[in-house]
C-alpha cells in the first residue's frame, strides 16, 4: 500500500500560517525531493487554490523568485494527479484533477491501495481529518526558528480520544535554522 | 551579563501541558544538565506549584534520573513571581514586582545562567528581550488541545531566533536550542 504523507512548515509555537515564513533554497530542495517521490496531491479547497494556478503559472513562465522556486514549480507540475476534497468547488484544473465530495475515508483508502508513488497532502483542515481517521502514514514538519503567537494552528481542537504518538525517523537542520523532522505512525 | 534560558517540553503541534509527555531518562538528563548551567530558577506561580512540593518529596522520585533532576531543582535558589502566594519553601523567594525589570536587574548580577520556567510570562519577557536562549524539547506526539507555548495574540512582535544546536534522543524527542537574534 502506498503512503500518505503530510508535510507542513511550522513555527516553534505550532503556527502554520503560510505567510509566517519564507522558503529558502535549501527548503525548496527538501520539498522537491518529497514531490519527486509522489504522484498524487490530496488537498482541501483552500490549499488547492493556494497552490493552483500559482505553481503551474510559475512553471510555465519560469517566474519563481529564485532557482529553487522555479525547480519547485517544475517538480509540482510533474506530480501527476490532483485530488481536491471540496463540497463547493465546481471543477479542478489540470489533466488529471478530480474532486472528492463525500466519503473521504473510503476514497483515500482506495487511493492508497492503488499502485503508484506516495500521496502528498498539505494544508490544515483536510490533513487534520486524515490524521483523525488514522490515514496519514508519515508526517514531515519543518520547524522555523521563530515564535509568532498568532495565525492558524496546526491541529486546533483536534478531537482524538488520546494524543497521537509518533516515531521520529529522520531529522535534518538547515542553514536558515529550520529543522526538518520526519515522523511515522508510532 | 548572565543569560536567561527558557526551557520546556512541547508537542510537535506546540502544546505544552505536562501531562502530554512521558520524559524518559535522556530527557531528565538533558534538563538536569541544563540545571547545572544555572544557579537560579525563575517561576511563575502556576509552574512553581506544579514543581513544588512535588519534586521536593522523595516519594515522587522513581528513577536515578528523576532523583538527580529533583534534587538539583530543590537545592537551587528560586524566585517565584506571584501576587497571591504567601509563603514558599525550598530556597524560594517570592517576588511581587515587575518580572521584566527584576530579571534585568538579576542579569546584571554575577552568577551562572538563569532558568526561566513559566509559560505565562514568556510573551512578556520574550518581547522585552530578556530571554537569551530557548530550549524546546519536542516530544513525538500530536496533542491538538490544551495550553500552548504561546497563546494567540500574546506577542506584539514575532521572536526571530537563531538555531544553535539540535540533539536527538532515542525516544524520538528532539532538543532544539535557539538563541536570540542579536
Amino acid at each position: 500500500m502506498r503512503k500518505l504523507i503530510f508535510a507542513i512548515n511550522l513555527t516553534m509555537d505550532g503556527c502554520c500560517d503560510h505567510t509566517k515564513g519564507a522558503a529558502d533554497e535549501e527548503l525548496y530542495y527538501y520539498y522537491i525531493a518529497l514531490l519527486q517521490d509522489a504522484d498524487t496531491f490530496l488537498y482541501g479547497r483552500k490549499t488547492y487554490q493556494l497552490m493552483v494556478p500559482y505553481w503551474p503559472d510559475v512553471a510555465k513562465n519560469n517566474s519563481g523568485h529564485s532557482q529553487g522556486g522555479n525547480d519547485y514549480a517544475q517538480a509540482f507540475e510533474k506530480v501527476d494527479k490532483m485530488v481536491v476534497v471540496s463540497k463547493s468547488l465546481d471543477k479542478a484544473e489540470g489533466k488529471n484533477a478530480r474532486i472528492i465530495r463525500t466519503n473521504l475515508s473510503d476514497e483515500v483508502l482506495k487511493m492508497k491501495q492503488e499502485p503508484g508513488k506516495n500521496i502528498l497532502t498539505g494544508g490544515v483542515d483536510i490533513p487534520s481529518q486524515l490524521i483523525q481517521l488514522g490515514l496519514v502514514d508519515e508526517l514531515r514538519v519543518v520547524i522555523q526558528p521563530v515564535v509568532v503567537g498568532e495565525g492558524r494552528r496546526l491541529f486546533d481542537g483536534l478531537s482524538m480520544p488520546d494524543k497521537l504518538k509518533l516515531k521520529l525517523v529522520e531529522s535534518k537542520s538547515f542553514n536558515s535554522g529550520c529543522v526538518a523532522l520526519r515522523y511515522v505512525k508510532g | 551579563m548572565r543569560k536567561v534560558i527558557f526551557a520546556i517540553n512541547t508537542s510537535i503541534d506546540g502544546y505544552v501541558h505536562h501531562t502530554s509527555f512521558n520524559p524518559d531518562e535522556e530527557v531528565f538528563q538533558y534538563f538536569t544538565d541544563l540545571m547545572q548551567e544555572v544557579d537560579l530558577i525563575v517561576y511563575g506561580r502556576k509552574m512553581y506549584e506544579l514543581m513544588f512540593p512535588y519534586w521536593a518529596d522523595e516519594a515522587n522520585r522513581e528513577t536515578k534520573f528523576e532523583t538527580e533532576f529533583a534534587q538539583r531543582i530543590t537545592d537551587i535558589d528560586k524566585i517565584v513571581f506571584s501576587r497571591s502566594l504567601d509563603s514558599a519553601e525550598y530556597n524560594t523567594r517570592i517576588v511581587r514586582t515587575d518580572p521584566a525589570a527584576e530579571l534585568l536587574k538579576l542579569k546584571q548580577q554575577p552568577g551562572k545562567s538563569i532558568s526561566l520556567s513559566s509559560v505565562s510570562m514568556l510573551p512578556q519577557l520574550g518581547q522585552a528581550g530578556v530571554v537569551d536562549e530557548f530550549r524546546l524539547v519536542v516530544h513525538p506526539v500530536i496533542v491538538g488541545q490544551g495550553p500552548r507555548l504561546v497563546e494567540s495574540g500574546s506577542l506584539a512582535e514575532q521572536l526571530q531566533l537563531k538555531l544553535v544546536e539540535s540533539k536527538f534522543f532515542k525516544s524520538g524527542c528532539v532538543a532544539l536550542h535557539y538563541a536570540k537574534n542579536s
